[in-house]
């Protein structure tokens, strides 16, 4: 009989306290994200397109056109051709392509890489109908990353 | 002539008027529903067709009405056809004595709260029809198990009622609300209104009482055969016994109209959509019951305490 009341009180408490937990997160902010209206951001290690890493210390890339990342890429991704500037120094790519409609995301390019130069961009909502916007020029896009680096500096 | 015109009329009128409430009142039922359900969950529910989704709704309902009635093979075919109908036309009926203010009630038996009982209880005949005669298996257990669970709870639910219809000593809808002008009859019967709102979450087959429709196990329950204007009829049955539950609690243990500053049928709604607020909180707190755990706890719990406070009351009566 003791027992059987001290089952009910028990019960009834934990009935309380249920509706408590369940009403608090009721008044909590909820965490949906209304993603095509709302801005939002990736994931820290979501991994977009490939692109040059732009290091601070030098304020470029460090590209030595050494086309391992040509050579291992499954998809046959990259287009590369490089050469030893006349004034000596490391040699430099001057036409460096990458098709990401091809690309399948498999980061052995950024694991090959000697210089670490390459790695998956944070760029996301990258779908589109149109072929040609997939062909990346990385000696171009870096350049206006910089360019955008700088303007925001500036501002 | 003129007279029975004029009865006609009216007939027709509160008719209309009383399948319009149901219809909208079920629309609004099912969107806080979905939009309480989501803010419990961290979610923000429906938020596209119209201002924070509150069209959705009516986009679903109309949607459901221009569906293709399907009738499957081999099913008991009268019974499949009136189930519906059975299922919603207790609900009407129990419209008709419901005191939402002084004269804003279209009959005032002097039988009203047994009118209500008996009323409410012939849900679970439609809802027999219906699970037998849909040649289903799932469907049948799920009638089944609703009938076992609404007649057990049905006993609470009366000993519960009958405690405060002892201190009220009448039947009247109208008189339980008055008697309460001064208390409301859940402070002097708090343990009759936590076995009623208890017996109730069973008899409107709500969670965590829903084994009847419990979805992981019987698909749908009872209505899985059906589909269409049929399967709305079950919809709207289900969330108006919702409403009307909390309405009979409201006469029977809120004071009804009664409240400050003159009392009306504000206070009615809003003690009554507290109830279903509170209703549709339970139901996204708690997980379901197996069904021996729900028969024990109606047997073994329920009714000895509903008996134990039904004696109380009648001492306490008759000492006073």
């Amino acid at each position: 009989m003791f027992k059987l009341i001290k089952e009910i009180l028990v019960g009834a408490w934990s009935i309380v306290v249920g509706m408590y937990i369940t009403l608090k997160w009721m008044m909590t902010k909820p965490v949906t994200i209304q993603y095509p209206k709302q801005p939002t951001r990736p994931s820290p290690v979501h991994k977009g397109r490939i692109r040059f890493v732009i290091f601070p210390e030098t304020g470029t890339h460090d590209c030595i056109a050494c086309l391992k990342c040509q050579n291992i890429c499954p998809s046959d991704c990259f287009e590369i051709a490089g050469e030893k500037p006349a004034e000596g120094g490391k040699k430099r790519p001057n036409f460096f392509t990458y098709n990401f409609s091809n690309c399948s995301l498999c980061s052995l390019c950024i694991e090959v890489c000697p210089t670490k130069t390459l790695e998956h961009s944070p760029e996301f909502n990258l779908a589109s109908d149109d072929k040609d916007i997939y062909f990346y020029d990385f000696l171009k896009d870096t350049q206006q990353r910089k360019e955008q680096a700088n303007a925001a500096i500036n501002r | 002539m003129n007279d029975i015109l004029n009865i006609a009329i009216q007939i027709i009128l509160w008719a209309v008027g009383i399948i319009a409430f149901v219809s909208i009142n079920t629309l609004a039922l099912v969107y806080v529903e979905r939009k309480v359900s989501a803010h419990i969950q961290r979610r923000l529910g429906p938020m596209h067709v119209g201002y924070h989704g509150i069209l959705q709704t009516i986009a679903d309902a109309v949607k459901l009405v221009s569906k293709e009635q399907i009738t499957p093979k081999n099913v008991d075919k009268p019974l499949y056809f009136i189930a519906p109908v059975f299922a919603f036309f207790p609900v009407l009926m129990l419209f008709l004595v419901m005191p939402f203010a002084p004269h804003l009630q279209a009959l005032d038996l002097n039988i009203g709260v047994l009118y209500v009982f008996s009323f409410a209880s012939m849900e679970v005949l439609a809802i027999f029809m219906a699970g037998w005669s849909s040649n289903n298996k799932y469907s049948l257990l799920g009638a089944m198990r609703s009938v076992a669970q609404v007649i057990a709870y049905e006993v609470p639910l009366l000993l519960s009622a009958l405690a405060v219809i002892m201190m009220v000593g009448s039947l009247k809808m109208s008189e339980v609300v008055n008697y309460q002008d001064k208390v409301w009859v859940v402070f002097l019967q708090p343990a009759a209104f936590l076995i009623f709102m208890m017996g109730a979450l069973a008899d409107t087959n709500r969670a965590p009482f829903d084994i009847p429709e419990a979805e992981s196990e019987l698909v749908a329950g009872f209505h899985t055969e059906y589909s269409g204007m049929r399967f709305a009829l079950f919809f709207l049955s289900e969330y108006s016994n919702v409403f009307l539950v909390s309405c009979a609690a409201t006469v029977l243990f809120l004071g009804g109209w009664q409240g400050p500053f003159g009392g009306g049928i504000i206070w009615f709604l809003i003690k009554t959509y507290f109830l279903v607020f509170l209703i549709v909180w339970v139901r996204w707190t708690f997980p379901r019951l197996r069904p021996d755990q729900l028969m024990n706890f109606c047997w073994k719990i329920l009714t000895p305490l509903a008996i134990i406070n039904l004696l109380i009351t009648g001492l306490m009566l008759k000492l006073t």
